[in-house]
């Protein structure tokens, strides 16, 4: 320890004294016995890694987007004049991802979205929830509640 | 601190035992370093309440990582590699929680009005200066200073030319010598 504290200035060299005195006081309060067994006892369990959005499997990805995009276009298209031809798709989107659509019912759910896309553009400002009427409130609780049941 | 057994087993060969399924040898190896990072972390200015944690969980990821261990430096500067790296990431979540006091310890002058204060003083500035080094001039300061490492192994553990940790080195001293000073 001298030798290395003979490398640095004096008024340096005894701070760091100072500090590695202190440093040492505060490690006298670890228990070592303690902390070998906790290890030990994490060890035991099995690795639980967090993996990141971008990298776990494709399909789950793929179904979570999915899911995500399904939920938006519900929920807007529900609040909408009009809703009920997208109404007839509801159930079946939410029993799973997009793959799961007959192609009918896949073709009503692309011309619902097409009709909100150009109604976005050109059409009137967002309805509120106050501009809707009672059955086309019901018609959007009953499409969220099926969102919420849809298993990614 | 270790069992008379195992006193007389290196690093290595602790590591080869707990990697046959010893677990002995992985509370040998806790034993015999966890002083020495925990005074590591100390100095580095980890709090004490979360010093204990923190030593734990460099070691866990320590010997989790003991496939990816080649044995270019050693266990004890392997550790602390981890063990710095870990407090950088932990001092970010602190800072976000804004839970941390990172102004110096109040000095206990109770015992020696002038000496102790002195000292405190000392102490916390200069830990506040480390705080304030590059991060590769307070590794190479600390394992050069605070743990004796020469330059080839400090080199080899944080993965630079023994060049680069004299440089680093020469930098940190001078920086903290002006701190202190001023």
């Amino acid at each position: 320890m001298d030798q290395r504290l003979d490398e640095l200035d004096p008024r340096l060299a005894r701070a760091l004294d100072a500090l590695e005195r202190r440093a040492a006081a505060s490690a006298d309060g670890i228990d070592a016995g303690r902390v070998a067994a906790n290890v030990l006892a994490r060890l035991r369990q099995p690795e639980v890694v967090a993996v990141p959005l971008w990298r776990r499997p494709a399909p789950r990805v793929a179904a979570a987007i999915a899911a995500l995009v399904i939920g938006a276009a519900v929920a807007t298209i529900a609040v909408r004049p009009g809703a009920g031809e997208f109404a007839a798709a509801l159930p079946v989107t939410a029993e799973g991802s997009l793959g799961l659509l007959e192609a009918s019912a896949a073709e009503s759910l692309l011309a619902a979205v097409d009709q909100v896309q150009v109604e976005a553009v050109s059409g009137p400002a967002a309805p509120t929830l106050d501009d809707l009427t009672e059955s086309e409130l019901r018609a959007l609780l009953q499409a969220l509640e099926s969102t919420e049941g849809t298993d990614l | 601190m270790g069992s008379p057994a195992t006193a007389a087993a290196t690093d290595g060969e602790l590591i080869a035992r707990y990697l046959r399924g010893d677990e002995q040898a992985a509370a040998e190896l806790v034993h015999r370093h966890a002083a020495g990072l925990a005074r590591f972390l100390a100095v580095h200015g980890t709090p004490d309440d979360e010093l204990e944690d923190l030593v734990q969980e460099a070691l866990i990821r320590a010997f989790r990582g003991l496939a990816s261990f080649r044995g270019g430096a050693s266990f004890r500067t392997w550790l602390l590699t981890i063990g710095g790296n870990l407090l950088k990431d932990r001092r970010r979540q602190w800072k976000r929680r804004h839970v941390i006091a990172l102004t110096p310890d109040v000095p206990d002058t109770s015992r020696d009005p002038s000496g102790e204060a002195e000292a405190g003083w000392m102490a916390a500035r200069l830990r506040d200066g480390i705080g304030r080094l590059a991060r590769l001039q307070r590794e190479v300061f600390l394992l050069r200073a605070q743990q004796g490492l020469d330059y080839e192994e400090i080199a080899r553990a944080l993965e630079i030319s023994a060049g680069a940790a004299r440089v680093h080195y020469h930098h940190a001293v001078k920086r903290l010598k002006q701190w202190i000073s001023d």
